[in-house]
């Protein structure tokens, strides 16, 4: 080997000089470090990748983060947030950091831990797609390996990684808050309700009270419960009314003759006074004025018995009354006051209806809000996934383009019209237009992709029928030009009796419909068995060996150079094509894709042995 | 001089640390960065002949001009290399004895180096 030129060595030299040891984020130094660093590591186009992508913006990071939480403390106004928000936040800043750190670093920047993470996120989406799921199936560990880290290292994926976070940081984009209006609606709800609490309560003191002196008056003895001190008090004394009123009676009769008597001995008293004070001694007949005051005082005081005796039966019968006053206050109260309880009640039971809808709403809204985060966190913790997703449907659109383009071409080639009509069914038959989105947080977008239920249907058709049967719905699939309507069974079976036509055809057709075949799912073993065994399927593999450079080169070393007619060739071909699906896109000319091709065209001796 | 993918990606090579340097010595911004790698990125992989690299450098030099010394070295390596062909030329034909021949390609091929030089000093100050 020469020696390099100094050409070759001045700009390496030049810019290795004093490079600093770690030098700050996103400086241009930083940058200028991390693309030498891609240039040493000979894939100097990822270097130049990393420098034209403009920096993340640490601070679009951060808002987007920040926006976890609702609660904010009103005197600081930093978010106070609960414990599952507290770790939502630190998910997502964190898988925010490892997305911005492999984007800014690309793979080889990650540490060994995320490396494991990142080939697995490829090998899991690879893995959602059968035939890669069994490309990969059949590689060793250390092919696994390689398949993921060339994904990883593709600026591509790069480019679709970056284009799927910064749909997530768009600014424009802001997590609704709908907790805090359901919050505010609940607080004024439950203070609306703590007022008609208040009310009832109040009403429902009253109420207690006035049953609290109803029962008073109520027998319950009937129920277990006991009868009212007030009416036993009432019972008595209406019992007592009769007795008691005519006692009053006896008594005011008897009150009213002792008054006359305390008149009586009072005159008799004064005459009696008088005559001693005129003849100096009382006159015959005449009772001492001490016998007369002993009576006077006898009869006072018999007056006095009688009109405490009269107003205690007054009293006793004031008392009945106003017993019976009470009673009928106390039950109209009740009356009044039961239907003041029932209607605070029923307004209580409203505000507290209220309530418990706000807390659903509030509910609600904090799950919404839960939901958004978690999407938030998702959407930072999917972003590598989604763009190997990306990458891979990319690589697969590439490829279904690669066999449009194939079959565009031959159309244009093809002078006969019968044949443009074939190209025209392969090219329009197989794909459709889908609307596609880009996580969780991208936009739709359409895209023409490859239509996976009828190329199963026609790919059933030639496994089940034969080539032939196919090339007749295809061409039955396409307008005749000569009556404007669809070719009908008749017009393709008149085209198809034309030998040379379906000699020429078919290979193309076979070809086209596995390479659809493979990218929407692959083939089963059975298939590629039917495929290898059929003379049709042995026709398109030699056509493809014949015109196609690279298919033969791919296939030789497998089967050893000298052809379809050597010994064992259709077995060993049988077999690799059971281990490699992906390999049967070589059929295309198309470029293999995600790197396969490279990694492991030709078997391992054994398996060339056991042949 | 094989112009084929190896080459191909050590002039990218070439590039790619140029501008790095380029940024360290602030003769870039970071802001301009991306556009010149993409400028670089979309264009390189349309190259398939050497004069379609001097275009290229030579446009990107207009743009660029801390780039001049790639497009200066690449184009005093072609003129060494075709020199080279001629002075083998000029050996073949004495080998083979036509002197008169051999002797005219020769003159040429000073005269034409004559013209060269200021020009190369002219590109290399």
């Amino acid at each position: 080997m020469p020696e390099p030129t100094a050409a070759e060595v001045l700009p390496k030299a030049i810019v290795r000089e004093g490079l600093p040891a770690t030098p700050a984020a996103r400086t241009p130094e930083a940058v200028a470090v991390t693309i030498i660093e891609k240039a040493d590591q000979g894939v100097w186009r990822q270097g130049l990748e990393l420098a034209r992508r403009p920096p993340l913006e640490d601070e679009k990071i951060a808002n987007r983060v920040e926006q976890i939480g609702i609660e904010r403390d009103p005197n600081t106004g930093i978010k106070t947030r609960n414990i599952q928000e507290f770790a939502r936040y630190n998910e997502a800043k964190e898988a925010a950091n490892l997305v911005k750190k492999f984007l800014e670093k690309g793979f080889d920047g990650m540490t060994n831990a995320e490396k494991t993470e990142l080939r697995k996120a490829v090998w899991a989406e690879a893995g959602l797609r059968p035939s890669l799921a069994a490309e990969l199936a059949r590689m060793t560990p250390a092919e696994r390996i390689a398949f993921a880290e060339r994904a990883l290292n593709n600026p591509e994926l790069a480019g679709f990684a970056r284009q799927i976070f910064e749909e997530i940081l768009d600014p424009s984009k802001v997590l609704a808050d709908a907790v805090t209006p359901a919050q505010e609606a609940l607080e004024i709800t439950e203070f609306e309700r703590d007022g008609k609490k208040g009310e009832f309560d109040e009403v429902k003191h009253r109420w207690d009270r006035n049953n609290t002196q109803l029962a008073e008056f109520e027998d319950q003895s009937a129920t277990g419960g006991t009868k009212g001190a007030r009416l036993i008090e009432l019972e008595k004394l209406t019992a007592d009314e009769s007795t008691l009123k005519a006692e009053l009676q006896t008594r005011q009769q008897r009150l009213r003759t002792a008054k006359d008597r305390v008149d009586d001995l009072t005159s008799e008293l004064q005459t009696t006074t008088a005559t001693m004070m005129t003849r100096g001694g009382i006159l015959s007949g005449q009772r001492p004025p001490t016998e007369i005051q002993a009576d006077i005082t006898q009869a006072k005081k018999d007056i006095r018995n009688l009109e405490d005796e009269i107003n205690e039966r007054e009293a006793k019968l004031a008392r009945k009354i106003q017993l019976e006053q009470e009673k009928q206050q106390v039950e109209q109260r009740k009356t009044e006051l039961d239907r003041e309880k029932r209607e605070k009640e029923l307004e209580l039971k409203k505000a507290e209806s209220e309530v418990n809808k706000r807390k659903k709403e509030l509910a609600d809204a904090k799950a919404l809000r839960e939901s958004q985060e978690k999407d938030l966190v998702a959407g930072f913790k999917g972003v590598v996934s989604e763009a190997i997703n990306e990458q891979l449907n990319a690589e697969v659109q590439r490829l279904t383009e690669a066999l449009n383009e194939e079959v565009g071409s031959l159309k244009e080639k093809a002078k006969e019209s019968n044949e443009k009509v074939m190209y025209e069914a392969l090219q329009e038959e197989f794909v459709k237009t889908e609307t596609r989105r880009r996580g969780i947080f991208g936009k739709k977008e359409k895209a023409r992709v490859v239509d996976k239920t009828k190329v199963n249907n026609y790919f059933d058709k030639i496994m089940t029928q034969g080539p032939e049967a196919a090339m007749r719905d295809l061409i039955m699939s396409r307008t005749n030009p000569e009556t404007g309507n669809p070719f009908t069974g008749t017009e393709a079976d008149a085209i198809l009796a034309n030998k040379e036509y379906v000699e020429k055809m078919q290979p193309e057709v076979v070809k086209q419909l596995i390479g659809r075949k493979i990218l929407i799912g692959g083939m089963t073993n059975n298939d590629i068995d039917i495929i290898v065994r059929s003379q049709w399927g042995r026709g398109m593999i030699e056509q493809a060996m014949a015109i196609n450079e690279e298919y033969r080169k791919a296939v030789e070393m497998v089967t050893g150079v000298g052809g379809t007619q050597s010994h064992g060739f259709w077995e060993k071909f049988r077999q690799q094509a059971k281990k490699h699906p992906w390999w049967w896109l070589l059929l295309l000319g198309a470029p293999l894709a995600f790197g396969i091709s490279a990694v492991r065209m030709a078997p391992e001796e054994e398996e060339l042995r056991a042949v | 001089m094989i112009f084929d993918e190896a080459y191909k990606n050590k002039i990218g090579d070439q590039l790619t640390r140029r501008l790095a340097q380029a940024l360290r010595n602030h003769e870039t911004t970071l802001e301009e960065a991306p556009i010149i790698s993409s400028y670089i990125l979309d264009n390189i992989d349309n190259i398939d002949d050497y004069s379609q690299l001097i275009e290229f450098l030579s446009k990107l030099c207009q743009k660029w001009s801390f780039f001049t010394d790639i497009l200066t070295l690449e184009k005093t390596k072609k003129l060494e290399e075709q020199k080279e062909e001629k002075v083998k030329e000029v050996t073949e034909l004495l080998k083979e004895n036509k002197t008169e021949e051999a002797i005219r390609k020769a003159e040429s091929l000073n005269k034409e180096e004559k013209k060269g030089e200021p020009n190369a000093r002219t590109n290399s100050s």
